[in-house]
């Protein structure tokens, strides 16, 4: 395995006067390039994760390190000039009374000279297709569109990595798949590391990897297929499987000798259709 | 209580440069005892038409009768109090009109302004909490100190304290997690028949609408694309998604399945129960024509 560009070893983490972890014991890596999904019901930890990666909370115990450097004071401020975090509400993340100003404030806030601002602007906004919309207001745009407004935001600082803090979970599904389909072509083209933090497993099936977090711990960690073999213990956490998943499972119940690891439609027919044709 | 809407129309900002007109030409009947789900995409009119359903909207022409009530662009009732009494509205994220500074207060805010006793508030309070699936114990807490999940069911409550002969429910279970969206919705499906309500939920999850709704309204910028059963609206899904729409996943499988075997599977597939039930059977008619 390559270098790690994130990696977390036995982090603990309490929110003030609680008794209770929030995060306990928890280890986990992320290749340069990878999505990662970090999936679980509210409150199983994965949002305090977010937080304890770009360093707006401390562990109580063990180790973050992002690009190969322990997350400490010294490298806090390099860390958030270089990961982005999109967060769930679209309304709560603008500045700017229109979508270029709001993107540029975060440029001018790191002292980038105005000819690179504008040059960054454009290109960013180019990249999540939104530039015909450098003009309008960010509050009239669709939840999708400001999805998007923000990830340019972050591209616009040219980050290593995006951290999606259930950033499609207040969206109608045109603009879920709006900002997933941005993220997965930044991500592969670009090879700007992915963190999803998530409890829609549809979404979470696109990752590269998975871990699931359940009462402040990883229950498990693998690929989608992988994981997705967890099935009921995945719906016991409060997950919900995707619809293929759940389908396949119920078929097998009747009696149809499914085999398991698919998520799309388009698969669990093709699998129907190959035992139908041998019939 | 039956909800009629005949030719309504409804302008925003109506005669200035800034008009613009959200509905046109509804006709629509909700029956008293139904549960309707109203699909449509962002920007379809959905809002605007839930909110004639109380006469927070009044339509700048046709007519709305809500029971025996009827409400123009010209003549509105009144005394639109009783009304808004019959028909309780849950508006996108509720836990945000929480203001209280305990459950309970907040819970007895619509009753104690209606005119209903304290204790007789307070003893409502106390049946609500446990009927939305809390804790006795959390009507002497902040609405603050809870769970999202938790203020959200506490906001619900306010709601049905005004005991409304009709919910409106506008996308209840936005932001929630698998679990608490499957516990939201059986909520309103229990309390629908329980209470005998009329249920209008307005949702994107064309899966809520199967398997909740005894009819569903499709809008389609600003008018009534079409009414029907769950069956009769996901007929045809070349033509919900020639307007952006699309049908449940059981659906889109039933489709699939139609032109890769070269069959017709007679079920509507609505639910993952059926579609399974329907496939079980699509497999033993093989087996019959092996033998």
């Amino acid at each position: 395995m390559a270098e790690p560009i994130l990696s977390i070893e036995g982090v603990y983490f309490r929110y003030p006067n609680q008794s209770e972890y929030a995060v306990q014991n928890v280890s986990f890596q992320a290749e340069r390039g990878e999505w990662l999904a970090i999936v679980g019901h509210n409150g199983s930890g994965k949002s305090t994760i977010a937080r304890l990666l770009i360093g707006l909370l401390r562990p109580e115990r063990g180790v973050i390190r992002l690009f190969g450097r322990p997350l400490d004071e010294t490298t806090v401020w390099d860390v958030r000039r270089r990961v982005g975090m999109v967060f769930q509400n679209p309304d709560n993340q603008f500045v700017g009374t229109t979508v270029e100003d709001d993107i540029a404030f975060a440029l001018e806030n790191n002292g980038i000279p105005r000819d690179e601002m504008v040059e960054r602007i454009h290109e960013a906004v180019r990249q999540v297709h939104m530039e015909s919309f450098l003009e309008h207001e960010p509050h009239r745009l669709s939840g999708g569109q400001k999805q998007r407004v923000a990830i340019a935001g972050i591209l616009a600082l040219r980050p290593d990595m995006i951290i999606l803090d259930e950033a499609t979970s207040m969206l109608d599904p045109r603009g879920r798949e709006e900002v997933l389909d941005t993220v997965r072509r930044l991500n592969r083209q670009r090879r700007i590391t992915v963190v999803s933090i998530t409890h829609d497993l549809e979404e979470a099936a696109r990752a590269d990897r998975i871990v699931v977090m359940n009462k402040g711990e990883v229950m498990a960690e693998g690929t989608p297929e992988h994981v997705f073999r967890l099935g009921g213990k995945l719906e016991r956490i409060g997950l919900d499987l995707p619809f293929a998943v759940k389908m396949g499972s119920r078929l097998r119940e009747k009696g149809i000798p499914l085999r398991v690891g698919y998520f799309t439609t388009e698969e669990l027919v093709e699998e129907l259709w190959t035992l139908y044709s041998k019939k | 209580m039956d909800i009629v809407f005949e030719k309504v129309e409804h302008v925003y900002n109506a005669r200035s440069p800034f008009a613009r007109r959200a509905l046109y030409d509804v006709n629509v009947t909700i029956a008293d005892g139904t549960y309707v789900a109203i699909v449509g995409h962002t920007g379809s009119g959905k809002s605007t038409l839930l909110q004639h359903l109380n006469g927070l909207l009044q339509p700048t022409s046709g007519t709305v009768k809500i029971g025996e009530e009827t409400i123009t662009g010209s003549k509105r009732p009144k005394q639109l109090k009783p009304l808004r009494k019959k028909v309780g509205i849950v508006f996108q994220f509720p836990e945000h009109q929480l203001f209280e500074e305990t459950v309970e207060k907040d819970i007895c805010f619509g009753p104690l302004n209606f005119g209903v006793p304290e204790e007789e508030a307070k003893r409502k309070a106390k049946e609500l909490v446990k009927l939305v699936g809390l804790n006795e114990d959390v009507l002497a807490k902040s609405p603050f100190d809870l769970s999202g999940g938790q203020m959200r069911r506490v906001a619900i409550a306010g709601v049905l304290a005004l005991e409304p002969e009709m919910i409106v429910l506008d996308e209840p279970t936005a932001g929630l997690d698998p679990r608490g969206r499957k516990e939201i919705m059986e909520m309103f499906y229990r309390l629908h028949h329980e209470k005998q309500l009329t249920t209008v939920l307005v949702t994107h999850s064309m899966e809520d609408a199967a398997q909740y709704a005894d009819e569903i309204i499709v809008m389609h910028e600003g008018t009534v694309w079409g009414q029907g059963t769950p069956e009769e609206i996901f007929r045809d899904p070349e033509r919900l998604a020639a307007i952006g729409l699309s049908v449940p996943e059981t659906v889109k499988l039933k489709q699939e399945l139609e032109r890769r075997f070269g069959v017709t599977i007679p079920s509507p597939c609505l639910t993952i129960e059926q579609t399974a039930d329907a496939i079980k059977q699509l497999f033993s008619k093989v087996s019959v024509h092996d033998q």
